[in-house]
């Protein structure tokens, strides 16, 4: 368990806050999460003992590189796990209902309008045969009861809202003939068309250009802020997440290494891999420093030995990393799970 | 500068043919595109030159009339002294092999149905011919660029992102080039794994002396990497000169659009976002950039700025920095 907000956070830089609920009230309780893909004869573990939650109104990131088993956890989340894969263990209670335990028939309805997902990649997330406009009527109607004409109202107010020039023609368009900029827009209008409490942003901007990133990161927070929305940003990049996130996940082979206030995690990171990642990133404001590389790669899906994940990649291994995993421990305001001692 | 002159494109354009129909294109007055207009760039021996702007400024379509991917329209590239842009077939041959790319997308960049033994032998033997111990040479290069001689057997399917790209780069470095044009190499990569191939290039740069133009829309990686920086926008360099100049000392509102638009963490959050905006078909008079600059005067949407210096290594193609 996370604790929702340690009392260090409430020092904060220069960066301003939206939408921070004095007391949050839990939106999503992710416990002890597990979920499990065959590899040969036995099951190996893309997620295993994830657990966190998150408060109404709350931005949180989910940090890691690929296959740490960040995006498993929002597909979770969303009851869209792969059919090989499978959840072996835990619950995701959201707004008091268990989604686990939930028949598909009733999954179909929180899925898309209560939670919804904007995924990396917006050419392959969109229908290329279909306008945008088609697409969009088509969600709203799937969980409303609106006309097509209230839907087609809906549908231009939506795209309005993601900062859409024209709307008119963009919902005549199809996926092909708008920008790169454009089609996510597009796509984060779909995502929020239902209203939904919980939105997940997977690697929404990796495919795009510096400046449009930054409007698509503009538009997360205005929309944070006008539709009261409770946001996961699943990323690779430190930097970005912290232009929008209150708080952080850290996730390394497939569990939780560290997670707190974005502050406390950058000013005091306490997990050499949240170290790593902060200083692999370059930089412009400093000249000619030589990029710190995290060695090796992610471990495999099943090649996680019974100590710590990160222990073949790590600076700072002791004995016992290998032996035994660590679980997440409270250290100044924010959780880690590391034996090594605190920095 | 003292290392001799590697590469110099003189005025170079590109105009692609917006027609389709050939029969319109012979006969019809040729609605057209200019990608590149009139760019000049030298890179001395041994330097590493970056590229930067948005998708549509024109930075890959500079890197394939390099590379002889595309024609010039007009404009001459001289590599060695030597115009490369108007020769053609086998006398252009020794200077494909000196001048080889990394694509950015690797996953595409390989043949997915051949192992990277193949694909690695395959190039070994255009520039060695059938010289013996080419397997030798491959593993040597796999290494040069972190590799196991376990991933010869492999198809690019089975290789993660990275280590695609690292295949992208070792077969790149089979032909002994002396000149490598990076097309974003690292952007459709992790974090943790760009910082690892941004550390390889620059080694390789150290340890064989290769001469880069590296293409990103990243100005912090290419604060990390390069000599040089070129900024370019609607198909012209709007602004040149050394890291120092262009990144900390910019003088172009697009550059400053550029910079403000990287993320900074909790370091603070850039002041504006610069709007997106549509970039005119037809050769418009003034300044491509005025639409979007927040400094927009009267002149800028009259004549269009030239390259005017700012210091002895900064350039920049603005009215307001070439105000008395």
């Amino acid at each position: 368990m996370i604790p929702a907000r340690p009392p260090e956070g409430a020092q904060h830089h220069s960066v301003q806050r939206e939408g921070m609920p004095s007391s949050p009230e839990t939106l999503l309780q992710v416990d002890k999460l597990r979920v499990a893909f065959p590899l040969g004869s036995s099951l190996a573990d893309a997620v295993s003992d994830v657990s966190f939650s998150i408060g109404k109104g709350e931005a949180v990131g989910l940090l890691g590189e690929s296959g740490s088993g960040k995006s498993m956890t929002a597909l979770a989340i969303m009851g869209l796990i792969p059919p090989t894969g499978r959840i072996v263990g835990g619950s995701i209670v959201f707004d008091g209902r268990n989604l686990l335990a939930m028949p598909e028939e009733e999954m179909r309805s929180v899925r898309g309008s209560k939670i919804s997902i904007v995924f990396q990649d917006p050419l392959s997330a969109l229908n290329p045969s279909l306008r945008i406009g088609q697409q969009l009527i088509h969600i709203i109607r799937a969980h409303g009861r609106e006309s097509i004409q209230e839907a087609q109202r809906r549908a231009l107010e939506v795209l309005d809202l993601v900062g859409l020039p024209d709307p008119t023609r963009v919902m005549k368009s199809y996926a092909h003939e708008l920008s790169g900029g454009m089609r996510q827009r597009a796509l984060i209008g779909m995502a929020i068309a239902c209203r939904p409490q919980l939105l997940i942003a997977d690697e929404p901007t990796t495919a795009l250009d510096v400046t449009i990133q930054a409007q698509i990161v503009d538009l997360f927070r205005q929309l944070r802020r006008e539709l009261d929305l409770t946001l996961i940003f699943i990323t690779h990049n430190l930097d970005l997440m912290a232009e929008i996130c209150d708080r952080a996940i850290v996730m390394y082979g497939g569990t939780i290494v560290e997670s707190g206030v974005v502050e406390d995690l950058f000013s005091r990171p306490q997990h050499p891999y949240t170290n790593m990642l902060i200083d692999c990133l370059p930089r412009l404001d400093d000249l000619h420093r030589e990029l710190t590389l995290i060695p090796g790669m992610p471990p495999a899906l099943g090649a996680i030995a019974a100590g710590c994940p990160f222990e073949p990649r790590c600076p700072r291994t002791i004995d016992r990393c290998r032996a035994v995993r660590p679980a997440l421990e409270s250290r100044f305001g924010h959780m880690v799970a590391c034996w090594g001692s605190p920095v | 500068m003292s290392a001799p002159l590697l590469l110099e494109l003189r005025e170079v354009s590109k105009d692609f043919d917006l027609e389709s129909s050939w029969i319109k294109r012979l006969f019809v007055a040729r609605r057209k595109f200019r990608a590149v207009d009139r760019v000049s760039l030298t890179i001395a021996q041994g330097e590493v030159v970056g590229l930067v702007g948005e998708s549509g400024s024109g930075k890959t379509s500079v890197a394939q009339m390099i590379l002889r991917l595309h024609d010039v329209s007009s404009g001459t590239i001289h590599y060695r002294g030597e115009d490369i842009a108007h020769q053609s077939g086998r006398a252009l041959q020794p200077f494909r092999q000196r001048v080889q790319m990394v694509f950015q997308d690797s996953q595409s960049a390989l043949n997915p149905r051949k192992t990277i033994r193949q694909t690695m032998l395959e190039t070994l033997r255009m520039r060695h011919g059938r010289a013996t111990d080419l397997e030798g040479r491959a593993i040597e290069l796999l290494a040069t660029t972190g590799l196991g001689p376990e991933t010869l057997a492999r198809y690019p399917h089975a290789l993660s992102g990275g280590q695609r790209q690292r295949v992208g780069i070792a077969r790149a470095l089979a032909m002994d080039p002396e000149f490598i044009v990076a097309d974003e190499p690292v952007s459709s990569l992790d974090v943790s794994l760009q910082a690892q191939i941004i550390n390889l290039l620059k080694s390789l740069r150290t340890e064989r002396g290769l001469t880069m133009l590296f293409i990103s829309h990243d100005l912090a990686l290419v604060n990390h990497l390069c000599d040089r920086v070129a900024v370019m926008y609607s198909g012209r360099i709007v602004e040149i000169g050394l890291p120092e100049d262009v990144l900390r000392d910019s003088a172009h509102p697009y550059t400053k659009a550029l910079i403000a638009a990287v993320p900074r963490g909790i370091r603070g959050r850039r002041a504006s976002v610069l709007a997106s905006g549509t970039r005119a078909l037809a050769e418009g008079v003034g300044c491509a950039f005025a639409a979007r600059c927040p400094n927009a005067m009267a002149i800028c949407q009259q004549t269009s700025p030239e390259l005017a210096p700012l210091s002895a290594s900064h350039k920049a193609a603005c009215h307001l920095v070439n105000l008395p």
